[in-house]
């Protein structure tokens, strides 16, 4: 960075500290809670009081590092949470008077460099690489979950059905409400519907830049619990919460520009797709099953990735309806803004810092080795036997959380991209929960064995 | 941009002035009212009082009007200009035959007076109204709920009216040295700025084909 950029960025972060502390003053706000996700994603963080505001916006706050390592802590870790004051936003739901607000916080170490393991500095790594190469990555997902009566009963909360618009679907007022509190705090929502089974629900958020993408994920999660408890309901974002229902999944549709150019568009192509959306494409499927991992983190995910609910089950990619792993959706011919690629293995429950990381890592390895694509496939990989997927060259995603730590642990790519320091630490956990789902005595056998044996 | 109460029209006389007020003023809506309210109106309000006649009821109104906290424009048939109480608020006066073009100059006038000394800070096109030094923004006299990228894109393009700039411009001018966005983040933060600041009357944020965007001041 030359030093006026420098004094530039400095001014720019003094401008977005004033803007926040004058809101503050103006609604009232009592409370800030500084927000941290751990090496899962989930939300972490501590409250502060208006007294403190400033000096931390501008020196940050100690916190204990170890709270963001998951359910492999080890000891104490003095680490400073350093707020991102252009991520100053007050909390709808709470009260207009006393408003709480929350602010984003980058992990710095106590001698204040970015921390290794901070998700936000893992995945804006990955976004300055591509940058580097002129691209700029957008990403646009479509999160689904289910609304539920409460934990202990977990009964879907409406019955309604795929694109239902029945007034009778209390899950639909639900739904409005959630979105109007997503748009108000600058969460843009592209499009909402109810999905194919009772309860669930889908909300598809417009496009924007990965990293600002992955801090609305987060707050969409807490948008949606919060407005769901207000009804004395609940949302589970878990991937497969009833095994004779679809799963909730994250397909992740994603798109590279070069300034104000598409860069997945050739008007030339016959089918639209430009060389650099080809060999993208190519990596995402070439890699996808060492970054499953990553997408899909949970014992629970691996429930979902099966055959017969509408998610990927073999690293693939299809053209029309063929729901495979890779799809290029329909684009209309005079918007070439709208040509873009998905990518449907991720689930609502991963960390989508890490996701959104693994998944650009991969398909700019794609470019960076100009991967070959080859042609969609036509026929549904699930009705061709093990030999023809062999000579089509069809891989299958790994099938239990176990196989895709193995790749994972394995994976130049993960290494490479997510740093090593993230995934000993990542691993380290999802080993641990592997090991003690394996422990677990399930329901099915107890009401197969038992008898039996 | 104001409120303006006409006070004790009552005559068929100014019907014509009043026409043609409200037809070279679309900014400001016309109310009629019956005698000065008593409650404080929201947003920028103006009296102008219309008494042909009785010059003594013409001063209860204008009086009524300045000590409600009015700024009040007075049209006078009588040119005897009334007792009152001058110390108690802002009032201009006009006498037949008042063109349309006076009284709106005077109603600004008034306007302008009373809301004193325009802060250094403040960028002001007609409703929309954005005080820097508190960051704050108003659009007809309600405050508006921007996100921080939000309030920095339309000051910077609010404090250059007319000017076309593309969105590399707005996306270097806007955002930090270290953003990840593209340009397509402009077009996402003026498609939300619009939902924020538009009335169903005007556009302040003009796309510019091909090219990108142009705050529209209002004339």
């Amino acid at each position: 960075m030359t030093q006026a950029q420098d004094t530039r960025q400095r001014d720019a972060n003094e401008e977005a500290i004033r803007f926040a502390l004058f809101s503050a003053h103006e609604h009232d706000v009592r409370f800030i809670r500084l927000w941290l996700t751990d090496i899962l994603g989930t939300l972490k963080g501590f409250a502060i009081t208006i007294d403190e505001l400033e000096g931390v916006l501008r020196t940050g706050a100690s916190f204990d590092g170890a709270s963001i390592e998951g359910i492999a802590r080890e000891g104490e870790s003095d680490m400073v949470a350093m707020p991102d004051a252009s991520t100053w936003q007050i909390l709808p739901w709470r009260p207009r008077e006393n408003s709480v607000a929350r602010l984003f916080c980058d992990i710095r170490t106590a001698s204040g460099e970015p921390a290794e393991t901070d998700n936000r500095e893992v995945l804006r790594r990955v976004l300055r690489r591509a940058g580097e190469m002129g691209l700029t990555y957008y990403v646009a997902p479509e999160l689904e979950y289910f609304h539920l009566r409460s934990p202990e009963d977990p009964r879907p909360y409406d019955a309604g059905g795929y694109f239902d618009q029945s007034s009778d679907s209390a899950g639909a007022d639900l739904r409005r409400q959630t979105v109007l509190s997503l748009e108000e705090m600058g969460i843009p929502v592209k499009h909402s519907h109810h999905e194919v089974s009772d309860g669930q629900h889908e909300i598809d958020l417009r496009h924007t830049n990965a990293l600002t993408m992955a801090d609305s994920i987060i707050t969409f999660k807490v948008v949606v619990k919060e407005i769901a408890s207000q009804s004395g309901g609940y949302v589970t974002f878990m991937p497969r919460p009833f095994p004779q229902s679809n799963g909730s999944g994250m397909h992740t549709h994603m798109s590279l520009f070069e300034g104000d150019k598409n860069a997945f568009y050739d008007p030339d192509a016959p089918d639209g797709l430009s060389n650099t959306a080809r060999q993208f494409m190519a990596g995402l499927i070439k890699h996808a099953p060492e970054i499953t991992a990553i997408t899909n983190q949970w014992v629970n995910s691996y429930k979902r990735l099966v055959p017969g609910v509408e998610a990927p089950v073999y690293a693939n990619y299809t053209a029309g309806t063929l729901a495979g792993l890779v799809r290029v959706p329909a684009h209309r011919v005079d918007k070439e803004d709208s040509m873009r690629v998905e990518y449907r293995a991720p689930d609502s429950a991963c960390n989508p810092y890490l996701a959104f990381a693994a998944i650009l890592g991969a398909g700019l390895e794609g470019i960076e080795k100009e991967y070959d694509l080859g042609d969609p496939l036509t026929l549904d990989p699930s009705r061709m036997s093990a030999d023809e997927r062999r000579s089509h060259g069809v891989v299958q995603l790994p099938d239990s959380l176990d196989s895709a730590l193995r790749l994972a642990s394995e994976s130049e790519l993960l290494h490479k991209t997510l740093g090593d320091e993230v995934m000993g630490s990542f691993l380290r956990n999802k080993r641990l929960e592997w090991a003690e789902y394996s422990r677990t005595v399930t329901d099915y056998e107890i009401s197969r064995y038992l008898k039996l044996l | 941009m104001a409120t303006v109460l006409l006070i004790g029209f009552d005559s068929p006389d100014p019907a014509r002035l009043v026409t043609e007020l409200a037809s070279s003023a679309p900014q400001h809506s016309f109310d009629a009212v019956v005698g000065v309210p008593d409650e404080r109106q929201s947003g920028e309000t103006v009296g102008l009082v219309w008494c042909p006649h009785a010059s003594e009821d013409a001063a209860a109104l204008i009086s009524d009007a300045v000590r409600a906290g009015l700024p009040t424009v007075a049209l006078l048939t009588d040119p005897a200009i009334p007792a009152i109480d001058f110390q108690a608020g802002h009032v201009e006066f006009s006498f037949p035959p008042a063109s349309c073009e006076e009284v709106l100059n005077r109603i600004d006038l008034v306007l302008a007076r009373a809301r004193g000394p325009e802060p250094r800070n403040v960028i002001r096109h007609g409703e929309l109204v954005i005080d820097q030094d508190r960051y704050e923004v108003a659009l007809s006299g309600r405050k508006v709920d921007l996100t921080y990228k939000e309030y920095e894109l339309l000051k910077y393009i609010a404090a250059r009216p007319g000017r076309v700039f593309s969105r590399e411009a707005l996306l270097r001018a806007v955002w930090d040295y270290d953003y990840f966005g593209g340009t397509r983040t402009v077009d996402v933060h003026v498609r939300r700025l619009r939902s924020k600041i538009n009335d169903v009357r005007y556009q302040f944020i003009e796309t510019v084909w091909n090219v990108g965007y142009r705050f529209r001041a209002p004339v």
